[in-house]
């Protein structure tokens, strides 16, 4: 591949903004995403931005009591488009951008900061009801229901006396029937655990040594096939999820990526093979996974086991030199990209050539 | 990972650290050097500035670096992100118009989707699944490692099954599955993604974002190289909405699992949506070329030439197809053989070309199995038939007698194979023979024979070129010339003699012939249809059939033959809930069917141990049958040959326009018995005695008739004459019983057995009480009850008894069970539902007529297993009905029991 054919990271519109960004989402079939982070005075705000003519017009400002950490749109109708939102006391709000004074869903969900949010079922992706799922430095994973008030659906948690640990990242996959769904989890030990929502069992766990800070499947929506773990040491881990063996569970491929954490991966909406880290340094890797001859094989007694791919880097830049915070892909526009990062920036990036890929 | 790998990550490598002598830091050294390895230490070195700073042999290491391994980590750099000044300002401009062009778009759709959000939301909410078992706790630290693949459920197997049995194709299945299982092994998740999407309450953009979306999860299974997923992705895709884009796809996926057949539909589909797209084209002709239709494929793949000349891959397959040609001159004949018949039906029809063909491409066999089994055909009627023409003509072609054993091998395998599939497929055959056709004598079958032969002979290698011989040469012409009904009388005969392929394609160019006649030939057409699609169904072309019955059933809904056909199809793709639907309409229409009615019995159980008690929610409505339809109903069936249910039974055959005369008049009379119009009734009972006046079912409808409108005196003349036909006739007895009832003539009554009144509510036409659910009158005539032998047989009757719940028949069936019998006969399965069946029945049909049977039948019953469980289960309006039958069976005392045993009786039932 000639450089005039690689992907090129554009970096379109870039915003300064006066409060600390923790998250960021396109809203669904729109020029707008929201920003979601925290006041210098400890209070909680939502932005609503649009792209006009090449420029971001802040649309609208929410304040609310507590930091919010992360957000998702995972789980409500395209006709809707309610923002699911995780605070720093452990409340999950689900609000009504157009009327926010009250959320539309509350809960008091977990004792301590919520980490991570992701949600499921709506937009059109995965089938089956629309599920939120978040993650706490509680140790507690819980996924909820829009429809249900005050408890969770489901609820991960720690044996009684057991170390309780940090969950730092959620993700849900193989949502790709109204029974199947699946939800996994990255904890601060290294840990990853699978816990499979149809049996309510844990699936699968593994540990890769260091912090998991982000975890994303290929697709929601689908049988599980991929899914990549980000780490605190620099590294990612790519598990070909269709072949678990009895013992040594999902293959995978690991890439030394960035120089620092890997604080998010995302996948591109419309092309699953591909994704994009976003590393401690400022910098942005765009990757490709290439699938391997045969993805499975048998082992010695004859057992089904995975083979993994590997990964090939097609671009990298450098945004920051403070760590980019969160990474989200259009799910309308092919290449268009935000990401936030500490420096109290947002960043509209445009990735050039990927339909070529 | 140590600093040692990554140098250029850690950037603190010294020269100390890396041990590398100074002078390797020179131009010389560095382009000699090819260990990767050992280059990446010296880029580390330089570019960390340790040694002094030195951009040009930097650079130079960084090439030479990049010449040996480009992947190789050290040689990414941190670059700062694009900007417009990266780009050439016609590319920036492209970029940045792009965006700015989405931007106003979606913000269009955007308000569009606000406009509709009130009305649509509401909608959305029915759809989904109920709320998560609430609160469930999984504890991380338990290691438990659930399976979550169930292995697939074996159905379970019935001795009917292995009536269907075709070794052949499950040989061919078992082929097919061994080269699956040896490409995709994981595909278990396949079985359970739903190949349609319920889009209720969806706007347009959420549809089209939805298609996309399963179009985009199509593609990268598709770049996965998982095909069968692709499929099923694109399906769903369709399934939203259907685009050339994902059809084409689709085809593509199945070219790669060489589905043949199915990715020509899909193309077609294309090219009906878009004519002239070129990759459907380019694809229609890689499916022609495999199905050996080597003509079909260059015209598509010269098309695409003309469009656009540089296409690589069109030139590489033509230059394929043309050597095929070449080298295959078989092929070449039979597609000739084939072209010609397309040409004339071209030549004699002017329009709608793409159905004909349709037809032409259903007929010459899309399946690669049932094409080769065409010219298997072919060759054995070669032998068989018309030895002495062909066989100077096939010798001198060396292949051409290579592969008569083996053909003949085939045929032999066929006969067994037919013999082993028992029953139905020689009812089938023999069926066909019966009628051959409108007004086809014997001559005109000779003909026919004559001319299929020789048409054969024309497909044989070489001996249409042949020329020497004079019927070969001649062959095609009578074959075009012949009208749609020789056609027809063809392929009825070529199906009788097992070619059911050869069948096919008679049957096809009748119905091309057909076609542009429009709806005056709308009968002729649909039994030409259903006739095809029993060819597909022998041939194990299940979609082939469905899609034919569809055609027949457009143009006659409700005919039994092609709803019978299209169950059984879609019971053979283990459709189980399409096949349900159909077998139940076709009860509707005729119950007698004893077929029919077994497949539903079969298919309940399939369905419940797949769907659980739940499974009738999952089924499609079954369409209710317009009472008209039944007429209507019969006219194509009695044209088509006689269903096995048979009416004919010893009935004496009249000429042939009296008895489609007397067929519809009597219809129509039993249709006004059923609407309780009497008198109209009698009049059509009439006219048809008097086309044909040995009919003894006639005098007894017309009884009955009398009987209603209280002429008793005529109803017991009709009533003698039928017996005087027909000594045994049970309905003629009981209703002369009832005439002489009226006329208090009370005699009577001693002079007719008991068992009129066993019969007589299952019998009759017109008792049915205006339950004009349940098909024609006379399809009670032969419901086929007849005494249960043991608990298996007894509970086979019950549950179609109970199917319907048809009160009658159950009465039919207590009246000749032997009460004593009942516990034996019940064995273990006294359900709730049968238990107030058998009461019902007892209350409404069999008490006034015999109570003496009603006591012994409650008695027994009590005796039951499971008896005692069932007087607790059943509610309070169950009870009632029971309390009812005893104060009505108190009050017909009798010398057969007594009031006290009924009260005794009465204890025991709780009461």
């Amino acid at each position: 591949m000639s450089a005039f054919e690689k992907p090129q990271i554009i970096a379109h519109i870039q915003k300064g903004l006066n409060y600390t960004v923790f998250d960021c989402k396109w809203v669904p079939c729109s020029a707008k995403f929201v920003t979601m982070g925290n006041f210098a005075r400890g209070t909680g705000v939502i932005q609503l931005y649009e792209i006009q003519h090449g420029d971001l017009k802040l649309l609208r400002e929410i304040e609310k009591a507590k930091p919010i950490k992360c957000g998702t749109f995972g789980a409500t109708s395209l006709q809707q488009r309610y923002l699911a939102t995780g605070d720093f006391a452990g409340n999950l709000h689900i609000w009504n951008l157009e009327a926010p004074e009250i959320p539309v869903y509350s809960v008091k969900g977990h004792k301590e900061i919520i980490n991570t949010i992701d949600g499921v079922g709506g937009l059109g992706i995965g089938e089956g009801a629309p599920e939120i799922v978040t993650g706490s430095r509680d140790g507690t994973v819980k996924v909820w229901d829009p429809r249900q008030k005050d408890d969770p659906v489901a609820n991960m948690e720690p044996v009684q006396g057991e170390n309780k640990r940090d969950c730092w990242t959620v993700a849900f996959g193989n949502a790709y029937n109204q029974e199947e769904r699946v939800v996994c989890a990255g904890y601060d030990n290294g840990d990853i655990k699978l816990f499979d929502l149809r049996n309510m069992s844990l699936r699968w766990e593994t540990n890769i040594k260091n912090g998991v800070c982000s975890l994303e499947f290929d697709r929601k929506d689908i049988s599980m096939n991929k899914l990549v773990a980000t780490s605190l040491e620099g590294k990612f881990h790519v598990f070909d999820m269709r072949t678990q063996h009895p013992t040594k569970g999902f293959a995978s491929v690991s890439e030394k990526a960035h120089k620092s954490t890997v604080w998010q991966v995302r996948h591109l909406p419309q092309n699953r093979e591909l994704f994009l880290t976003a590393g401690g340094a400022g910098s942005l890797h765009l990757w490709k996974y290439e699938y391997p001859v045969q993805r499975s094989k048998k082992d010695s007694e004859g057992v089904e086991m995975g083979v993994a791919g590997s990964v090939s880097l097609l671009q990298n830049v450098t945004l920051s030199t403070q760590p980019i915070s969160s990474l989200d892909w259009s799910p309308d526009k092919r290449g268009l990209c935000i990401c936030s990062s500490f420096d109290q920036m947002v960043r509209v990036l445009i990735v050039t050539k990927l339909h070529k890929i | 990972m140590t600093a040692k790998d990554n140098p250029s990550l850690w950037g603190f490598g010294t020269t100390k650290t890396f041990k590398i002598p100074v002078e390797h830091l020179d131009f010389k050294y560095i382009e000699k050097c090819s260990d990767v390895k050992h280059l990446e230490k010296i880029l580390c070195v330089l570019r960390s500035g340790e040694e002094g700073y030195y951009p040009e042999l930097t650079e130079f290491c960084e090439k030479r670096l990049k010449g040996l391994a480009p992947e190789s980590r050290a040689l990414r750099k941190d670059k700062p992100a694009a900007t417009a000044s990266s780009f050439t300002a016609e590319e920036w401009e492209k970029i940045d118009g792009d965006i700015k062009s989405w931007v106003s778009e979606i913000k269009k759709e955007e308000n569009k989707i606000h406009c509709h959000e009130t009305e649509t939301f509401p909608a959305m909410d029915n759809n989904l699944p109920p709320v998560r078992g609430t609160n469930s706790r999984v504890h991380v630290t338990k290691e438990k490692y659930s399976n979550s693949r169930r292995p697939k459920k074996k159905i379970p197997r019935d001795y009917a099954e292995w009536d269907k049995f075709d070794v052949e194709k499950e040989c061919s299945k078992i082929d097919e599955d061994y080269k699956e299982k040896a490409v995709v092994k994981n595909k278990s998740h396949l079985s359970k993604i739903e190949t349609r999407i319920d889009t209720a309450g969806l706007t347009e953009k959420e549809k089209t974002s939805l298609a996309t979306r399963e179009k985009e999860k199509g593609n990268e299974a598709f770049n996965s190289g998982d095909y069968e997923e692709a499929i099923m992705y694109y399906t769903r895709s369709i399934s939203v909405l259907p685009t050339v884009a994902a059809y084409n796809n689709r085809a593509q996926a199945e070219l790669k699992l060489q589905n043949w057949n199915s990715a020509f539909w899909d193309c077609e589909k294309v090219l009906e949506l878009e004519p002239g797209n070129l990759k459907a084209l380019l694809r229609r002709a890689t499916t022609y070329k495999h199905q050996n239709k080597l003509q079909e494929a260059i015209e598509d793949l010269n098309k695409v030439l003309n469009v656009e000349p540089d296409n690589e891959l069109a030139k590489k397959t033509l230059l394929e197809v043309e050597r095929d040609l070449k080298t295959d001159p078989a092929s070449k004949t039979q597609t000739k053989g084939k072209r010609m018949v397309i040409q004339e039906v071209e030549n004699s029809e002017d329009e709608d070309g793409k159905d004909r063909r349709r037809a032409q491409e259903d007929g010459s066999g899309d399946k690669r199995l049932s094409s080769k089994r065409t010219e298997k055909n072919s060759n054995g009627n070669i032998l068989g038939t018309t030895v002495s023409l062909t066989r100077e003509a096939a010798e001198p072609a060396g292949a051409g007698s290579a592969a008569e054993p083996r053909a003949m091998g085939n045929i032999q395998k066929k006969l067994t194979g037919k013999s082993e599939g028992g029953k139905r497929s020689e009812r089938g055959a023999s069926r066909r023979g019966r009628t051959p056709g409108a007004g086809v004598d014997k001559r005109g079958r000779q003909r026919a024979a004559a001319a299929v032969a020789a048409s054969n002979a024309t497909r044989h290698p070489g001996s249409g070129r042949g020329a020497g011989d004079p019927a070969a040469a001649a062959a095609p012409v009578p074959a075009a010339t012949l009208g749609p009904a020789g056609l027809k009388s063809q392929g009825n005969e070529l199906f009788k003699s097992g070619q059911f392929a050869e069948a096919a394609l008679r049957y096809s160019a009748a119905i091309a012939q057909l076609e542009p006649a429009g709806s005056g030939s709308a009968d002729d057409l649909s039994i030409l249809y259903s006739n095809r699609a029993a060819c597909y169904l022998k041939e194990g072309n299940c979609s082939g059939c469905i899609q034919d019955c569809n055609r027949a059933l457009e143009l006659h809904p409700f005919s039994v033959k092609p709803l019978l056909r299209r169950a059984m199809a879609h019971e053979t793709l283990e459709q189980y809930g399409k096949a349900y639907v159909d077998y139940k309409t076709v009860l509707q229409i005729d119950c007698r069917i004893q077929l029919a009615n077994d497949s539903i019995n079969r298919i309940t159980r399939i369905l419940m141990t797949l769907d659980g008690p739940r499974w009738r929610e999952k089924l499609s409505p079954i369409p209710a049958v317009p009472t008209s339809a039944h007429l209507r109903a019969w006219q194509p069936v009695a044209e088509t040959p006689p269903s096995q249910g048979g009416d004919a039974c010893g009935r004496p055959q009249p000429g042939v326009p009296d008895e489609k005369m007397f067929k519809t008049l009597k219809e129509e009379g039993n249709q006004c018995v059923k609407d309780k119009n009497y008198k109209d009734a009698l009049s059509k009972y009439s006219e048809c005695l008097k086309i044909n006046n040995k009919e003894c079912a006639i005098y007894t409808n017309r009884a009955l008739c009398y009987l209603k409108l209280g002429q008793f005196e005529e109803a017991k003349q009709d009533c003698d004459r039928a017996l005087q036909m027909d000594s045994g006739n049970v309905k003629a007895h009981y209703r002369r019983a009832l005439a002489h009832k009226g006329l208090k003539v009370s005699e009577g009554q001693e002079e007719e057995p008991g068992r009129t009144s066993e019969e007589l509510s299952t019998d009759c036409p017109a008792s049915g009480k205006g339950d004009t659910t349940s098909g024609p009158p006379e399809c009670y005539e032969k419901l086929p009850i007849t005494k249960p032998n043991n608990a298996y047989e007894f509970g086979q009757i019950i549950n179609a008894i109970s199917m319907r719940n048809d009160q009658e028949a159950c009465a039919h069936l207590l009246a000749i069970t032997e009460p004593k019998d009942l516990p034996m006969l019940l064995s273990n399965k006294l359900e709730g539902d049968t238990f107030l069946l058998l009461i019902q029945s007892l209350k409404n049909n069999l008490i006034g007529k015999d109570p003496s049977l009603v006591y012994q039948h409650l008695l027994y019953l009590s005796k039951a297993e499971r008896f005692t469980m069932m007087l607790t289960l059943i509610s309070k309006g169950q009870k009632e009905q029971i309390e009812q039958l005893f104060d009505d069976l108190s009050d017909t005392p009798n010398k057969h029991f007594t009031l006290e045993d009924v009260r005794a009786l009465k204890r025991k039932y709780e009461l």
